[in-house]
């Protein structure tokens, strides 16, 4: 009786999630919904390391640039389809975030944070004095008409960006679940809860710390992949910004961090509040609708430190303990 | 000037620069010490000390060496309430709580300085201290000089009053063992308060100095709080002399490699040998 | 089963563990003490890779497993727990053994079996379903063992598990110990508390200061005059 609930719940989310960009017909609606399910991706994908396995990277830019510049600079100078750029990208990413977690991975909480962060404006500025791949002036990606799937280019319908996304989300989120039922998700959580612990388990925490980390990577990779073919133009300042680094973090710990659905509950309270308080009230460089974006990360930290869901479980606890005094 | 001159004049640059770096990281080193936890708002703090000394200059023609003291005791207000309005909430939460909170309370101080008082740099004319000196060959801008003495001026006097008074021993026990702390007598509530306000002082009085030489404007804060954070991470999260000469090294690695490589890259270097550090000592050069 | 030559660590000029040797035979229940700060959880450390000891060796099942990582020595057999209780708080009681049996598996119908009969050892079946972090402390102690067990080891080590609990609930964990010890595991037991320790134990290593000054059956030990001069009668045996 459960299951089949939960069975009808999710078929009833994904008719949702199909139906829905068929309701919205305004082109900001559609660049919203393409936000919330590419943000739900890069929230997923974050989660893997920071909310599963602990390790809390504010540097996640790096592997979303690496995956828009790969794909992007493999079209422009080979003409090779975006679809495979798009894999080059995910391998070079997992590449780089072994190298980067190899000496990184010592350093616990606050001191793995910060070398996220300064990795992340390195790499940045690598990229702005890379000449050969653009430098500062960025890529214009080469215009492929006629909506073909396999150019991952559509003008026609910009609701194919957003499915190619959804399927890209629904891999993700199965992906991840098969992960948290197997030996591997245990040792993720594992790692997170207790290094000590895992160690006497038997668990090689620098090992299970890398594994987490490629996944985490090549997903975002995938993400930034797709990223540069919707806008067609990418720079160092956009695909490497410390702001998308933050916000992926975001998204995840708004949700509830280390939770299957948390990144795309964040990813909709936060997307829809930003683009359209930036809509509504960003004009003038005022400044009002980061204001709002800002307060809001602030009270949920500051009221519900578990995230959304964790409210939710919350609450449900609260009306089990009421039902039975004793539990 | 020959080469030995040109590179003690830019090291002696990034010193001055690194001073007041090494006060921001001072009040990153003080929060994390005693509460255990990191303050991402820390540079809004500096930036607000900066606008503070800015109207302070054009309503009463102050100057911000001069309003110095009003904007620490601002600062110290600020710091308190930021305290016991939102912090406390997650003293004792989790890490990312406690992340989110302070990155979100940093997006909305930088944009109600944005709302307030606009994008432009503003600078503050006719300060009280300009000119340069020359020592050895070395010439030093007075007004570069003398917020670099201030700040160890301040520098000082907190480690003093962490070292030497009965409150700066209850800070430290509360760093040490919070649940003994509270058995002994002491208000861990009022600790954390009090040391909120002391980050937020040495934020505010290193804004107030730099305010200044540099120019004012709301995003002011991200570059210097990455700086600090660096700063705090080289010397080891939770030491204030470690805190002060992280600073200082980040001053000296920005001046000399913006002089010798390029400006493009000073970043980089900073960040590097940040990277490097941790990596064989890993936390920090003089953390426990 | 497992010997120890001359194993000595340095804590800067502390000599945490001075030329410690000793021997652990086969199904043995093994009881090492010492009043506070005499090297006894530095020594756990030394034999289960979690510091790296400056000279002597570890020597498990005729295999020298000096210095080898804490995860590699896990799966050679030898299994631990902690002083300062280490649980996963964030999983349930019945995760936290999976994770320890997952050591020889990849199987997760395998590791829930195991789990569950490590359970069943430390009697926290009925709490299987219950968070880690919700327990008390004497079922946390439970639940490490039970970790321990589950990673299937020759060799289990119980850093203090009995300290800290009332009388009723150390009735139980020696019970358990005994249990343990049955089914043919070999165990060496870290305590400060005298009355505990040498009623279960075949054999006991005393420490104090990071040295070795005496190893024999209980019953001489407690006749052993530098025993009582350096332990018994200096400190009390609290």
């Amino acid at each position: 009786m459960k299951k089949y609930t939960v069975y009808i719940l999710i078929a009833a989310a994904l008719l949702a999630a199909i139906v829905l960009p068929r309701l919205l017909p305004k082109p900001f609606e559609k660049h919203v919904l393409i936000l919330i399910m590419l943000y739900s991706i890069l929230g997923s994908a974050w989660n893997i390391l920071g909310g599963y396995t602990g390790q809390v990277s504010l540097g996640h830019a790096v592997f979303f640039g690496i995956g828009a510049y790969t794909s992007s600079i493999m079209l422009i100078k080979w003409g090779i389809v975006p679809w495979v750029g798009m894999l080059v990208g995910g391998v070079i990413a997992t590449i780089v975030s072994i190298i980067i977690g190899l000496p990184t991975f010592k350093l616990r909480g606050f001191y793995f944070a910060i070398a996220t962060i300064a990795l992340g404006e390195m790499t940045r500025t690598l990229f702005l004095n890379w000449e050969w791949i653009g430098g500062a002036v960025g890529l214009e990606l080469p215009i492929k008409r006629g909506d073909k799937l396999i150019n991952l280019q559509f003008y026609l319908s910009k609701n194919n960006y957003y499915y190619v996304l959804l399927g890209i989300f629904l891999l993700t989120i199965l992906a991840i679940y098969v992960i948290q039922k197997s030996k591997l998700g245990y040792y993720f959580r594992a790692v997170k809860d207790s290094h000590e612990a895992a160690l006497a388990s038997g668990i090689d925490t620098a090992r299970t710390k890398l594994v987490a980390m490629g996944i985490s990577a090549f997903i975002t990779a995938i993400a930034g992949s797709v990223y540069a073919q919707y806008l067609l133009y990418i720079d160092p300042y956009v695909v490497f910004s410390s702001a998308i680094s933050t916000r992926i973090c975001l998204v995840a710990i708004l949700g509830g961090e280390g939770r299957l659905f948390g990144p795309i509950i964040g990813s909709s309270i936060l997307v829809i509040l930003s683009e359209y308080s930036r809509a509504w009230l960003g004009g003038g460089g005022k400044g009002v609708d980061l204001i709002i974006y800002g307060t809001l990360i602030v009270l949920v930290a500051a009221f519900q430190p578990r995230g959304i869901l964790g409210m939710v479980e919350m609450v449900k606890a609260k009306r089990q303990k009421a039902v039975v005094p004793n539990a | 000037m020959n080469p030995f001159q040109v590179l003690i004049q830019t090291i002696v640059n990034g010193l001055l620069l690194g001073s007041i770096i090494a006060l921001v990281a001072i009040g990153i080193a003080i929060i994390r010490g005693v509460m255990d936890m990191v303050n991402f708002a820390q540079g809004e703090f500096l930036m607000l000390g900066m606008y503070a000394s800015y109207w302070i200059n054009v309503k009463w023609n102050l100057d911000p060496l001069v309003s110095a003291p009003i904007t620490i005791a601002l600062m110290f207000i600020l710091g308190v309430i930021v305290y016991k309005v939102l912090i406390a909430r997650v003293i004792e939460a989790p890490m990312l709580a406690q992340m989110l909170l302070t990155f979100g309370l940093s997006i909305v101080l930088v944009n109600v300085g944005l709302f307030l008082w606009g994008s432009q740099f503003k600078t503050i004319p006719n300060v009280l201290v300009k000119g340069t000196i020359s020592i050895g060959g070395v010439m030093v801008s007075l007004n570069a000089l003398v917020p670099a003495l201030v700040s160890l001026l301040m520098a000082g006097a907190v480690y003093w009053f962490l070292m030497k008074t009965r409150m700066g021993r209850a800070f430290q026990a509360t760093s040490m063992n919070k649940k003994a702390a509270a058995l002994v007598g002491i208000d861990t509530q009022t600790v954390y308060a009090l040391a909120f306000g002391l980050a937020a002082a040495c934020a505010g009085l290193a804004g107030s100095v730099l305010s200044i030489s540099y120019y004012i404007f709301p995003g002011v804060g991200s570059v210097f709080n990455l700086y600090a954070f660096v700063a705090v991470c080289l010397g080891g999260f939770g030491s204030i002399p470690g805190a002060f000469i992280g600073g200082l090294m980040i001053g000296v690695s920005d001046s000399l490699a913006g002089f010798y490589i390029s400006a493009a890259f000073k970043y980089v270097v900073a960040f590097g040998i940040y990277l490097v550090t941790v990596i064989f000592k890993p936390k920090g050069l003089f953390g426990w | 089963m497992l010997e120890l030559i001359g194993v000595t660590k340095k804590f800067g000029g502390l000599l945490a563990n001075d030329n410690v040797s000793m021997k652990v035979e086969k199904g043995q229940i093994y009881g090492i003490i010492g009043p506070n700060g005499a090297g006894k959880t530095t020594l756990f450390n030394c034999i289960t890779g979690f510091l790296r000891p400056e000279a002597g060796r570890v020597i498990f099942e005729g295999r020298d497993i000096t210095s080898m990582p804490a995860n590699l020595i896990c799966r050679a057999g030898i299994a631990r727990t902690f002083q300062i209780v280490q649980v996963l708080d964030s999983l349930t009681v019945q995760e936290n053994a999976m994770v320890g049996a997952f050591c020889h598996t990849n199987s997760r119908m395998v590791a829930e079996k195991k789990a569950s009969e490590a359970l069943d050892i430390v009697r926290l079946t009925d709490k299987s379903t219950s968070r880690a972090g919700s327990l008390n402390i004497a079922q946390k102690k439970r639940l490490q063992i039970a970790r321990a067990l589950a990673t299937g080891a020759k060799l289990v080590m119980l850093d203090e598990a009995m300290a800290g609990l009332t009388e009723a609930e150390r009735v139980q964990a020696v019970q358990i110990v005994k249990d343990i010890n049955s089914l043919g595991i070999t165990i060496v037991l870290i305590e400060h508390v005298m009355e505990v320790l040498m009623p279960v134990s075949d054999r006991v290593l005393v420490l104090n200061f990071g040295k070795k000054i005496a190893e024999d059956v209980p019953s001489s030990i407690v006749n052993n005059e530098e025993v009582i001069n350096a332990y018994l009668g200096g400190h009390g045996n609290a």
